[in-house]
C-alpha cells in the first residue's frame, strides 16, 4: 500500500468520524486484479476500504448532480438540506467540480475536494498511459481543499495532439474514419452515463417528442447521436476521457470530443482548464467574435 | 454533372432547407418575391422567429432527411429584432462549422448568412451562389438516413 492510500484512509476516516462530511466518494480495489471501482462511504469504519493508485481511472463527480439533486419531502415535513460530500479528485476531476459548481449541479460549500497526484491513469486495455492524460493540461486539481502529498505529472505541450492529426488528413479520409468509428457504435449509451457533464433529467437521445434519433441502427441515427452530444459538450467537456474508458466497443471518441474544445481556446478564448474563472462559452457572447464561417455573395470566396 | 439522377430518373436538382429568421431574411426573401427577382427554385424555407433558435440538431437532422444542403440566414449583428439572438448564435455556428468539416461532411452543405429585411437582392444573389456550391458537390450521400 503507497503513502498516498493511507493518508487518504486517514484523512476519510476523520472526516467521516467527525462529522464534518456525510459520505466520502472514492476508489476501492475493484473485483478483478489491476482494476478499482467507485466506492461510496458512509462510516469512518470503511475508510480502510479507500485505494489511490494509477488504475484509479473514473471520474467521481459524475455522481454529484444526482446526489445534489432536491428531493421532495414528504408532507407537512421541511425538504432535506443538500448532503455534505468529500471526493477523491484528480487534476481532470476537479475541472468538473468547476463545471457543475458554475452550472448550478453542485454547492461548493457542500464539497470537500480531497486533490490526489496523478501522473497518469494506466488504460486497462493496453496498459500504457491513457491520451488523455498524455494530453492532461491540468494534471494538479488547483481547487482542492485537502491535497495529498505526492508528485503529480507536469503539463502536457502538446494538448490537443490527437485532434490536430484528424485534421490535418483530407476531408474523405476524415469522413471515413468517423464512419469507421461510428460503426462500432452500440449506443449502449455508456458514455453518456460516464459523464459529469451529461446531467440532464431528458437527454435529447431518448427525447420522442420531437424524435431526434431513431431507434433502429441505421448509421446515420448514430451519427446524430454522437454529434448532438459533442455539440451539447462544447466549452464543457473536460478531457476526462471517461467516456472513452466507459465504451465497451472502443470507439475512439476523443479526436471528435476535443475538437469543440480546441476550438473553443482557439477562437474565443474559453479554455475549461482555467477552473472557476471560466464562464459559459455558448450563453456568452463577445462583440468581437468574428463572421468567419458567413457566406456573402458579394465577396469573393476565400478567407475563413 | 447533367447526367445525375434522382430516384425518379429525372436530372438532379440540389434540394436546400433555409432557416430564415422571421424579422429579416424571412422578409428579405419575401420582398425579393414581390420585386419578381429570380432565383433558382432550389430552396424550401423553414421560418424562425430568431436565427439563435436554431438548434444544431434542426442541421444536423435536414443533412439526415436527405437535404443537400442546409442555409441558415438571420438578421445583421447588431440589428436582431431581440437583440442579442444572432450573436449566441454566432459562436454556434462558427464551432457547428468546423465541426461539420472535422467529420468529413463537406463544408459547403452547410452555409450561413446575414441578409436584411431590406436586401432581396442580396438574397437572391446567395440562393444563387448556394445552389450553385451545393450543385458541384452532388446529392448528399453521408449522413442519410437509408430507410
Amino acid at each position: 500500500m503507497n503513502i498516498e492510500t493511507q493518508q487518504l484512509r486517514d484523512i476519510a476516516g476523520k472526516l467521516l468520524s467527525g462529522k464534518k462530511v456525510d459520505l466520502v466518494i472514492g476508489f476501492e480495489k475493484g473485483s478483478t486484479p489491476g482494476r478499482s471501482r467507485p466506492v461510496i462511504l458512509k462510516s469512518a469504519a470503511d475508510a480502510a476500504r479507500l485505494v489511490w493508485d494509477d488504475t484509479c481511472s473514473n471520474n467521481l463527480t459524475v455522481y454529484l448532480p444526482e446526489l445534489f439533486r432536491k428531493k421532495p419531502a414528504p408532507k407537512g415535513q421541511p425538504p432535506a438540506p443538500p448532503p455534505r460530500i468529500a471526493v477523491v479528485v484528480k487534476g481532470c476531476d476537479a475541472l468538473s467540480v468547476a463545471l457543475l459548481v458554475r452550472e448550478n449541479q453542485a454547492i461548493r460549500q457542500n464539497l470537500v475536494l480531497i486533490g490526489v497526484p496523478c501522473k497518469g491513469i494506466r488504460d486497462p486495455k493496453t496498459g500504457g498511459i491513457m491520451a488523455c492524460c498524455e494530453e492532461c493540461a491540468s494534471p494538479v486539481a488547483g481547487i482542492a481543499d485537502i491535497k495529498i502529498a505526492g508528485e503529480s505529472r507536469k503539463p502536457s505541450a502538446n494538448r490537443h495532439g490527437r485532434v490536430r492529426e484528424l485534421e490535418n488528413m483530407p476531408l474523405d479520409q476524415r469522413w471515413r474514419r468517423f464512419e469507421e468509428e461510428m460503426a462500432k457504435c452500440i449506443r449502449c449509451y455508456a458514455c453518456r452515463q460516464a459523464c459529469p457533464s451529461c446531467y440532464c433529467r431528458e437527454c435529447f437521445a431518448d427525447q420522442t417528442q420531437p424524435k431526434w434519433i431513431g431507434v433502429g441502427n441505421d448509421p446515420s441515427d448514430t451519427m446524430m447521436y454522437q454529434l448532438g452530444r459533442m455539440f451539447h459538450m462544447a466549452g464543457r467537456c473536460v478531457g476526462c476521457d471517461a467516456c472513452v474508458r466507459a465504451c465497451p466497443m472502443g470507439v475512439d471518441l476523443r479526436v471528435f470530443t476535443r475538437k469543440l474544445a480546441k476550438d473553443a481556446e482557439e477562437i474565443f478564448g474559453h479554455d475549461v482548464a482555467k477552473g472557476p474563472e471560466c464562464e459559459a462559452l455558448l450563453s456568452t457572447f463577445s462583440e468581437k467574435d468574428k463572421d468567419g464561417f458567413v457566406t456573402d455573395p458579394h465577396k469573393k470566396k476565400g478567407s475563413h | 454533372m447533367t447526367d445525375r439522377k434522382d430516384n425518379s430518373g429525372k436530372a438532379w436538382e440540389p434540394k436546400i432547407v433555409a432557416f430564415l429568421c422571421n424579422w429579416c431574411s424571412y422578409a428579405g426573401a419575401d420582398l425579393a418575391g414581390i420585386s419578381r427577382l429570380q432565383y433558382p427554385a432550389s430552396v424550401r424555407v423553414i421560418r424562425v422567429p430568431c436565427s439563435g433558435r436554431i438548434n444544431p440538431l434542426y442541421i444536423f437532422k435536414a443533412l439526415q432527411e436527405g437535404a443537400d444542403g442546409v442555409l441558415v440566414s438571420g438578421c445583421h449583428p447588431g440589428d436582431c429584432h431581440y437583440i442579442s439572438g444572432n450573436l449566441v448564435a454566432r459562436r454556434k455556428f462558427t464551432l457547428l462549422k468546423k465541426m461539420i468539416e472535422h467529420v468529413g461532411i463537406e463544408p459547403d452543405r452547410v452555409q450561413f448568412s446575414w441578409v436584411s429585411a431590406a436586401e432581396a437582392q442580396r438574397f437572391s444573389d446567395l440562393i444563387r451562389e448556394v445552389t450553385e456550391s451545393v450543385r458541384r458537390l452532388g446529392p448528399a450521400r453521408r449522413m442519410v438516413k437509408k430507410v
